[in-house]
Protein backbone atom coordinates (compact mmCIF):
# COMPACT_ATOMS: atom_id res chain seq x y z
CA UNK A 1 0.00 0.00 0.00
CA UNK A 2 1.06 3.19 -1.12
CA UNK A 3 1.17 6.71 1.13
CA UNK A 4 -1.56 7.55 -0.91
CA UNK A 5 -3.41 4.00 -0.32
CA UNK A 6 -2.90 4.61 3.87
CA UNK A 7 -4.43 8.07 3.82
CA UNK A 8 -7.34 6.64 1.52
CA UNK A 9 -8.13 4.28 4.41
CA UNK A 10 -8.13 6.47 7.54
CA UNK A 11 -9.88 8.68 5.59
CA UNK A 12 -12.51 5.84 5.09
CA UNK A 13 -12.41 5.42 8.85
CA UNK A 14 -13.50 8.85 9.60
CA UNK A 15 -16.07 9.77 7.04
CA UNK A 16 -17.79 6.12 6.74
CA UNK A 17 -17.22 4.47 9.89
CA UNK A 18 -17.20 7.61 12.32
CA UNK A 19 -19.17 10.27 10.76
CA UNK A 20 -21.68 8.38 8.81
CA UNK A 21 -21.69 5.56 11.36
CA UNK A 22 -21.20 3.13 9.36
CA UNK A 23 -19.68 0.32 11.33
CA UNK A 24 -20.59 -3.05 8.67
CA UNK A 25 -17.28 -1.40 6.48
CA UNK A 26 -15.99 -1.78 9.75
CA UNK A 27 -14.04 -5.64 8.94
CA UNK A 28 -12.82 -4.79 5.44
CA UNK A 29 -10.64 -1.32 7.20
CA UNK A 30 -9.49 -3.34 10.12
CA UNK A 31 -7.10 -6.32 10.40
CA UNK A 32 -8.37 -9.30 12.43
CA UNK A 33 -5.11 -8.89 14.89
CA UNK A 34 -5.81 -4.85 15.46
CA UNK A 35 -4.63 -3.12 18.85
CA UNK A 36 -5.74 -0.45 19.46
CA UNK A 37 -3.86 1.85 22.38
CA UNK A 38 -5.05 4.85 24.67
CA UNK A 39 -4.12 4.82 28.06
CA UNK A 40 -7.37 6.38 28.92
CA UNK A 41 -9.88 3.66 27.60
CA UNK A 42 -7.70 0.65 28.56
CA UNK A 43 -11.06 -1.58 27.83
CA UNK A 44 -10.31 -0.63 24.06
CA UNK A 45 -7.62 -3.08 22.87
CA UNK A 46 -8.93 -5.32 19.83
CA UNK A 47 -10.93 -4.59 16.56
CA UNK A 48 -14.12 -6.14 18.58
CA UNK A 49 -13.39 -3.55 21.39
CA UNK A 50 -12.59 -0.31 19.14
CA UNK A 51 -16.19 -1.11 17.16
CA UNK A 52 -18.00 -1.19 20.78
CA UNK A 53 -16.28 2.22 21.53
CA UNK A 54 -17.09 3.86 18.57
CA UNK A 55 -20.52 2.82 19.04
CA UNK A 56 -20.64 4.09 22.14
CA UNK A 57 -19.56 7.28 21.25
CA UNK A 58 -21.82 7.73 18.19
CA UNK A 59 -25.24 6.91 20.77
CA UNK A 60 -23.54 9.56 23.43
CA UNK A 61 -22.98 12.06 20.43
CA UNK A 62 -25.58 11.54 17.87
CA UNK A 63 -24.71 14.40 16.00
CA UNK A 64 -20.89 13.25 16.18
CA UNK A 65 -18.39 14.77 13.64
CA UNK A 66 -14.45 14.29 12.90
CA UNK A 67 -13.05 17.38 10.93
CA UNK A 68 -9.33 16.30 9.50
CA UNK A 69 -6.88 18.88 10.62
CA UNK A 70 -3.91 17.39 9.69
CA UNK A 71 -2.45 14.60 8.00
CA UNK A 72 0.59 13.55 7.92
CA UNK A 73 1.50 9.85 6.32
CA UNK A 74 5.28 7.80 5.72
CA UNK A 75 6.06 4.48 4.86
CA UNK A 76 3.24 2.36 6.78
CA UNK A 77 2.01 4.90 9.03
CA UNK A 78 -0.50 8.00 8.94
CA UNK A 79 -0.86 10.65 11.64
CA UNK A 80 -3.59 12.43 11.78
CA UNK A 81 -5.15 15.05 13.98
CA UNK A 82 -8.71 15.47 14.65
CA UNK A 83 -11.53 17.46 15.97
CA UNK A 84 -14.44 16.18 17.84
CA UNK A 85 -17.26 17.68 18.11
CA UNK A 86 -20.62 16.44 19.69
CA UNK A 87 -23.88 17.13 21.39
CA UNK A 88 -24.17 15.06 24.64
CA UNK A 89 -27.39 13.34 24.36
CA UNK A 90 -26.90 9.67 25.30
CA UNK A 91 -25.57 8.18 27.97
CA UNK A 92 -21.46 8.07 28.38
CA UNK A 93 -20.00 5.16 29.17
CA UNK A 94 -16.32 5.69 28.13
CA UNK A 95 -14.02 7.17 29.78
CA UNK A 96 -15.95 6.76 32.65
CA UNK A 97 -19.60 5.73 32.89
CA UNK A 98 -21.74 9.35 33.82
CA UNK A 99 -25.75 10.49 32.69
CA UNK A 100 -26.57 12.29 29.89
CA UNK A 101 -25.27 15.74 30.41
CA UNK A 102 -26.72 17.29 26.92
CA UNK A 103 -23.63 19.55 26.76
CA UNK A 104 -21.85 20.44 23.18
CA UNK A 105 -18.10 19.36 23.28
CA UNK A 106 -15.08 20.26 20.79
CA UNK A 107 -12.06 18.14 22.10
CA UNK A 108 -8.78 17.42 19.87
CA UNK A 109 -7.48 14.14 19.02
CA UNK A 110 -4.01 13.04 17.62
CA UNK A 111 -4.28 9.18 16.29
CA UNK A 112 -1.22 7.45 14.63
CA UNK A 113 -2.48 4.41 12.74
CA UNK A 114 0.58 1.91 11.22
CA UNK A 115 -1.11 0.11 8.18
CA UNK A 116 -2.04 -1.60 5.51
CA UNK A 117 -5.42 -2.20 6.66
CA UNK A 118 -5.63 -1.08 10.29
CA UNK A 119 -3.05 -3.44 12.33
CA UNK A 120 -2.53 -0.31 14.97
CA UNK A 121 -3.91 2.60 16.60
CA UNK A 122 -1.80 4.82 19.30
CA UNK A 123 -4.75 7.31 20.09
CA UNK A 124 -4.24 10.08 22.30
CA UNK A 125 -7.42 12.46 22.74
CA UNK A 126 -8.28 15.20 24.83
CA UNK A 127 -10.21 13.45 27.94
CA UNK A 128 -9.73 15.73 31.15
CA UNK A 129 -10.78 18.64 28.24
CA UNK A 130 -14.26 16.39 27.24
CA UNK A 131 -15.05 15.87 30.81
CA UNK A 132 -15.15 19.69 31.67
CA UNK A 133 -16.85 20.64 29.02
CA UNK A 134 -19.38 18.12 29.93
CA UNK A 135 -19.32 19.55 33.72
CA UNK A 136 -18.01 15.64 34.82
CA UNK A 137 -15.23 18.15 36.15
CA UNK A 138 -14.32 21.48 37.12
CA UNK A 139 -12.25 23.49 34.94
CA UNK A 140 -9.58 25.06 37.44
CA UNK A 141 -10.65 28.32 39.62
CA UNK A 142 -14.15 26.57 39.45
CA UNK A 143 -16.05 25.48 42.70
CA UNK A 144 -18.44 22.34 42.62
CA UNK B 1 14.50 21.54 4.18
CA UNK B 2 14.12 18.03 3.51
CA UNK B 3 11.89 15.54 5.70
CA UNK B 4 15.21 14.09 6.99
CA UNK B 5 15.89 17.10 8.54
CA UNK B 6 13.07 18.43 9.66
CA UNK B 7 13.23 14.73 11.92
CA UNK B 8 17.11 15.55 12.84
CA UNK B 9 15.54 18.45 14.36
CA UNK B 10 12.88 17.28 15.85
CA UNK B 11 14.86 14.39 17.29
CA UNK B 12 17.72 17.28 18.38
CA UNK B 13 14.80 19.56 20.21
CA UNK B 14 13.63 16.69 22.10
CA UNK B 15 17.32 15.01 22.97
CA UNK B 16 18.61 18.49 24.06
CA UNK B 17 15.94 19.70 25.69
CA UNK B 18 13.82 17.42 27.39
CA UNK B 19 16.30 14.91 27.99
CA UNK B 20 19.52 16.98 28.72
CA UNK B 21 17.70 19.74 30.31
CA UNK B 22 19.15 22.60 26.99
CA UNK B 23 16.39 24.24 26.77
CA UNK B 24 18.15 27.35 24.58
CA UNK B 25 17.99 24.72 21.86
CA UNK B 26 14.52 25.78 20.94
CA UNK B 27 15.49 29.38 20.24
CA UNK B 28 17.76 27.86 17.45
CA UNK B 29 15.05 25.67 16.12
CA UNK B 30 11.96 27.57 16.59
CA UNK B 31 10.91 30.40 14.28
CA UNK B 32 9.79 33.76 16.65
CA UNK B 33 6.35 33.27 15.30
CA UNK B 34 6.28 29.69 17.17
CA UNK B 35 3.20 28.76 19.74
CA UNK B 36 2.82 25.33 21.08
CA UNK B 37 -1.18 24.66 21.30
CA UNK B 38 -1.91 21.68 24.37
CA UNK B 39 -5.23 21.83 25.94
CA UNK B 40 -3.44 22.34 29.11
CA UNK B 41 -2.47 26.02 28.05
CA UNK B 42 -5.91 27.67 25.90
CA UNK B 43 -3.78 30.47 24.47
CA UNK B 44 -1.03 28.32 23.42
CA UNK B 45 2.71 28.40 24.75
CA UNK B 46 5.53 30.97 23.12
CA UNK B 47 9.01 29.61 23.06
CA UNK B 48 10.33 31.27 26.32
CA UNK B 49 7.07 29.96 27.91
CA UNK B 50 7.51 26.73 26.28
CA UNK B 51 11.19 26.63 27.88
CA UNK B 52 10.00 27.72 31.58
CA UNK B 53 7.34 24.99 31.22
CA UNK B 54 9.76 21.96 29.66
CA UNK B 55 12.34 23.37 32.78
CA UNK B 56 9.50 23.08 35.41
CA UNK B 57 8.45 19.63 34.16
CA UNK B 58 12.41 18.34 34.61
CA UNK B 59 12.87 20.26 38.24
CA UNK B 60 9.43 18.33 39.19
CA UNK B 61 10.86 14.92 37.96
CA UNK B 62 14.88 15.02 37.70
CA UNK B 63 14.95 11.45 36.04
CA UNK B 64 12.39 12.44 33.17
CA UNK B 65 13.42 10.87 29.70
CA UNK B 66 11.14 10.95 26.98
CA UNK B 67 11.27 8.25 24.28
CA UNK B 68 10.77 8.55 20.88
CA UNK B 69 8.80 5.47 20.00
CA UNK B 70 7.54 6.67 16.17
CA UNK B 71 8.84 9.52 13.88
CA UNK B 72 7.51 10.10 10.68
CA UNK B 73 7.86 13.57 8.39
CA UNK B 74 5.79 14.36 5.62
CA UNK B 75 6.21 17.71 3.71
CA UNK B 76 6.72 20.09 5.87
CA UNK B 77 5.14 18.27 8.86
CA UNK B 78 6.79 15.82 11.40
CA UNK B 79 4.76 13.36 13.56
CA UNK B 80 6.48 12.03 16.48
CA UNK B 81 5.12 9.27 19.40
CA UNK B 82 6.91 9.43 22.55
CA UNK B 83 7.30 8.26 25.82
CA UNK B 84 8.06 10.09 29.04
CA UNK B 85 9.14 8.57 32.05
CA UNK B 86 10.25 10.00 35.54
CA UNK B 87 9.61 9.69 38.73
CA UNK B 88 8.26 12.90 41.27
CA UNK B 89 10.38 13.79 43.59
CA UNK B 90 10.02 17.72 43.45
CA UNK B 91 6.95 19.78 43.54
CA UNK B 92 5.55 20.25 40.23
CA UNK B 93 5.10 24.67 40.16
CA UNK B 94 3.09 25.54 36.68
CA UNK B 95 -0.54 25.41 35.92
CA UNK B 96 -1.41 24.22 39.07
CA UNK B 97 0.83 23.46 41.67
CA UNK B 98 1.35 19.82 42.69
CA UNK B 99 3.30 18.60 45.50
CA UNK B 100 5.64 15.83 45.15
CA UNK B 101 4.40 12.32 45.40
CA UNK B 102 7.53 10.01 44.47
CA UNK B 103 5.50 8.51 42.06
CA UNK B 104 7.05 7.08 39.37
CA UNK B 105 4.96 8.24 35.85
CA UNK B 106 4.78 6.46 32.13
CA UNK B 107 3.23 9.32 29.91
CA UNK B 108 2.13 8.36 26.31
CA UNK B 109 2.21 11.97 23.95
CA UNK B 110 1.70 11.95 20.23
CA UNK B 111 2.92 15.60 18.90
CA UNK B 112 2.16 16.60 15.51
CA UNK B 113 5.17 19.31 14.10
CA UNK B 114 4.90 21.95 11.49
CA UNK B 115 7.99 23.36 10.01
CA UNK B 116 8.62 26.51 7.79
CA UNK B 117 12.04 27.15 6.43
CA UNK B 118 13.15 25.04 8.79
CA UNK B 119 11.98 26.17 11.68
CA UNK B 120 9.62 24.63 14.26
CA UNK B 121 6.44 27.37 13.64
CA UNK B 122 4.07 25.10 15.60
CA UNK B 123 3.31 22.23 18.05
CA UNK B 124 -0.02 20.39 18.61
CA UNK B 125 0.49 17.96 21.29
CA UNK B 126 -1.70 15.51 23.20
CA UNK B 127 -0.93 13.49 26.26
CA UNK B 128 -3.20 11.71 28.94
CA UNK B 129 -3.35 14.60 31.17
CA UNK B 130 -6.31 13.32 32.69
CA UNK B 131 -4.68 10.09 33.84
CA UNK B 132 -1.70 11.82 34.51
CA UNK B 133 -3.54 13.99 37.29
CA UNK B 134 -4.81 10.76 38.41
CA UNK B 135 -1.56 8.86 38.49
CA UNK B 136 -0.28 11.85 40.29
CA UNK B 137 -3.56 11.47 42.73
CA UNK B 138 -4.85 15.08 42.02
CA UNK B 139 -7.81 13.81 40.73
CA UNK B 140 -10.03 10.48 41.40
CA UNK B 141 -10.10 7.59 39.75
CA UNK B 142 -13.68 6.66 39.64
CA UNK B 143 -14.84 5.33 43.16
CA UNK B 144 -12.47 7.60 44.68
CA UNK B 145 -13.52 10.37 46.99
CA UNK B 146 -13.26 13.73 45.12
CA UNK B 147 -12.76 16.51 48.06
CA UNK B 148 -9.22 15.64 48.34
CA UNK B 149 -8.76 16.49 44.27
CA UNK B 150 -10.95 19.47 44.26
CA UNK B 151 -8.52 20.95 46.81
CA UNK B 152 -5.60 20.43 44.78
CA UNK B 153 -7.97 21.35 41.46
CA UNK B 154 -9.53 24.08 41.79
CA UNK B 155 -6.19 26.02 42.99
Amino acid sequence: MSTEENKALVRRLIEEVWNQGNLAVFDELYDPNFLFHDPALPQVRTREDDKHWISETLGAFPDFHLSIEDVIAEGAQVVVRLTARGTNTGAIVAPMSHPTTGKHVTVTAIACFANDKFVEIWHQVDTLGLLQQLGVMPAPGEAR
Amino acid sequence: MTTEDNKAATRRGFEESWNQGKVDVFDELFASTFLYHDPTFPNGLRTQDYKRWVTAIRQAFPDLHLTIDDLIAEGDQVAVRLTLRGTHTSDLVTVMHISATGKRVTESIIAVIRFTGGKVVEVWSQADTLGFLQRLGVIPTPGQSSSFALRHFCG
